[in-house]
């Protein structure tokens, strides 16, 4: 399927991606970030640059109309990732239910092809489980199938 | 900055070697923070844990 997504720029050796999102509300630089939190586990944080501040922004949405692309891009760079860390865990929650909702809509979307080349676990009802597309998680593992 | 173009199926990136350093951003050292948290609480399965 070839779907629509940003230019990524990376920074290979700090775990760190970035691309400019276009739409309504103008040029928005989205940050993607890998920070190892424990034995090969990295957290997927994401979250826009605030020029004037100079930190990320953490408000949950920036509705430039482009949510779908966005997704695309963020999951371009967690497949980059893994690639360059092929024995890394990537580890993903939500900064709102609603947020990690959509992180599992975009997993289950592509599930088809994503199934035959990572596994996914998702936290549910307070344990750990093989993802399925049909369940609300609160949160992701993603891994290289060995 | 130079293109990377790999093969089929890779993820087409452009590298950059002066991007700014964002690990020490509150926002991403919080999320890191509550992950390491979860995790301490809710720890993977065995078989996510590699050697």
């Amino acid at each position: 399927m070839n779907l629509e997504r940003y230019k990524l720029i990376v920074s290979q050796e700090q775990g760190q991606y970035e691309f400019l999102s276009e739409g309504p509300k103008g040029v928005i630089r989205k940050v993607i970030h890998y920070l190892p939190i424990g034995n090969s586990i990295y957290n997927l944080g994401f979250g826009d640059w605030d020029e004037v501040n100079q930190k990320i922004n953490d408000k949950s949405r920036s509705n430039n109309g482009d949510r779908e692309k966005i997704l695309v891009t963020v999951a371009d760079s967690v497949m980059h990732f893994i690639q360059l860390h092929p024995h890394a865990i990537v580890f993903s929650r939500g900064e709102t239910p609603s947020k990690t909702r959509l992180y599992q809509m975009a997993i289950a979307r592509e599930w088809k092809t994503i199934s035959k080349l990572y596994k996914i676990k998702g936290f549910y009802l307070g344990k750990w489980e093989e993802f399925t597309p049909a369940k609300n998680y609160d949160a992701f593992t993603l891994e290289i199938l060995q | 900055m130079s293109v990377a173009r790999k093969k089929k199926d890779e993820i087409k990136v452009t590298i950059a070697k002066d991007m700014r350093d964002y690990s020490e951003d509150p926002f991403f050292k919080k999320k890191a923070e509550s992950a390491k948290e979860f995790l301490k609480k809710h720890p993977l399965p065995e078989s996510s844990k590699k050697k």
